[in-house]
């Protein structure tokens, strides 16, 4: 219900009549709304820009980051194949150098093996020849010797001496 | 009378300290010049101290401005929205929440000049709320002409177009476009009432905390106050949450659908 004041209230005041009882003053206001604009300003230039662009840069850093991780991680693991490919290489090749070794030790030692039962061979022929002939030469010096001796002692028996020629032609006709 | 204290109940206009020529300094408005000050020294402070790696204080700051995308993008559902809207409800935010709980800081408003305070609560300065709610109201229009284009904006109040596609329809489709018509002109008084809605009600409530504070003062002096005080807080950071949010659901409405 409206009272007889509030109608009177109503009906004299206008809309900035009722305004200017709460302290409306449009050069307030205008000056405040100035205000709010400079701080909105303020606030986005140098709060919100900075602090957007700050987590910006830190999330591509961490994003960077877990990529390079990423990345070390697939390069380990490529590096660690490469490493156990290059193992097994360096294995195999290890072991073919010491086949070969080996093999080249055991050719060698058969080849001077064989060298030296040849030269054996060749030594114990010479020295077989060797002794052949100084068998024989010590057997004919024996046989002349022998016949010298034999010869001497005839002579000795016939008391006869015989010259030094023949002598010497019938020790060559014996020992023949 | 040892257990009250007596005090004036703070006057509903804001008292001129000096005039600038013709132009009146209020201590509401040597506040929000104090308030500025405050901001741009720490904004100062706050850009020298930036790093990729935060400190503790930059964290608290990155968690705060998170929180506050997160609530608006519950108001508005999509982060394209909100990522567009978020300067504008956080400095909102920032600023009344900044303006309501100033006041509370012991002595600031109890330095007088000619027996007035020097400094005094911008929302309890019809002004400061007011103009705040226009800012906020005359950004809106313009996002909302951006978006709609200057006639997809004023169709959306005046719909002549409806009327005359209704009657081509049929005379049922055409009343009803008639009725679409006086709710689009509604609906300029309901853009003008949001500026009054918005400014009023952040003004009543921080004013009205005010007026309680010295009743209460009057009433019992030790131990209330505390009370009331803490309530303060609560109520200033509850109305600069209600403004923001209330922007940013204003803000939605006056977008396209398929924003």
């Amino acid at each position: 219900m409206i009272t007889h004041e509030s109608n009177y209230l109503y009906n004299s005041m206008d809309i900035m009549e009722i305004l200017g009882k709460i302290g409306f003053d449009w050069r307030m206001a205008l000056a405040n709304f100035v205000n709010f604009l400079i701080i909105f300003w303020l606030l986005k230039r140098y709060a919100f820009e900075p602090v957007k662009k700050v987590i910006n840069q830190r999330q591509s850093e961490i994003n960077k980051g877990l990529e390079d991780a990423e990345k070390a991680q697939t390069e380990l693991v490529m590096a660690k194949e490469n490493y156990e490919k290059k193992m097994s290489e360096a294995r195999a090749e290890a072991g073919e150098i010491i086949t070969k070794a080996n093999e080249q030790a055991e050719n060698i030692i058969t080849k001077a093996t064989k060298q030296a039962e040849e030269k054996v061979a060749v030594i114990v022929a010479d020295a077989r020849e060797s002794i052949k002939h100084e068998r024989e030469n010590m057997e004919r010096e024996l046989q002349a010797k022998t016949v010298s001796i034999a010869l001497e002692v005839a002579s000795k028996i016939l008391k006869t001496k015989l010259d030094e020629k023949t002598e010497a032609n019938l020790i060559k006709e014996l020992t023949k | 009378m040892f257990f009250q204290v007596a005090g004036e109940i703070p006057n509903i206009q804001p008292e001129t300290i000096f005039m600038i020529g013709n132009f009146p300094v209020t201590n509401s408005f040597l506040m929000i010049n104090l308030i500025t000050v405050l901001l741009v020294i720490f904004l100062v402070w706050f850009n020298r101290n930036l790093k990729i790696k935060p400190q503790a204080m930059q964290t608290v700051i990155e968690m705060f401005l998170d929180s506050i995308m997160r609530l608006i993008d519950q108001i508005t559902g999509k982060r394209s929205v909100s990522e567009k809207i978020f300067p504008m409800i956080t400095s909102l935010f920032i600023f009344v929440g900044i303006a309501n709980l100033i006041g509370l800081i012991p002595g600031l408003t109890s330095i007088t000049v000619n027996g007035f305070s020097i400094f005094r609560t911008p929302t309890t300065d019809f002004n400061t709320t007011f103009s705040i709610a226009l800012v906020m109201i005359v950004l809106i229009q313009i996002q909302s002409i951006i978006d709609w284009g200057i006639f997809g904006y004023i169709g959306r109040f005046i719909q002549v177009r409806g009327i005359i596609e209704g009657f081509k329809k049929g005379l049922g489709e055409g009343m009803i476009a008639i009725i679409n018509f006086l709710i689009g002109l509604l609906d300029i008084i309901s853009e003008i009432a949001k500026v009054v809605s918005l400014s009023v009600r952040l003004f009543g409530n921080i004013y009205a905390g005010e007026i309680l504070m010295v009743i209460i003062l009057g009433a019992f002096a030790y131990a209330l106050p505390a009370v009331w005080l803490g309530m303060n807080l609560f109520t200033g950071i509850i109305q600069a949450l209600v403004f923001g949010a209330l922007t940013a659901a204003y803000y939605g409405t006056a977008l396209k659908e398929e924003n």
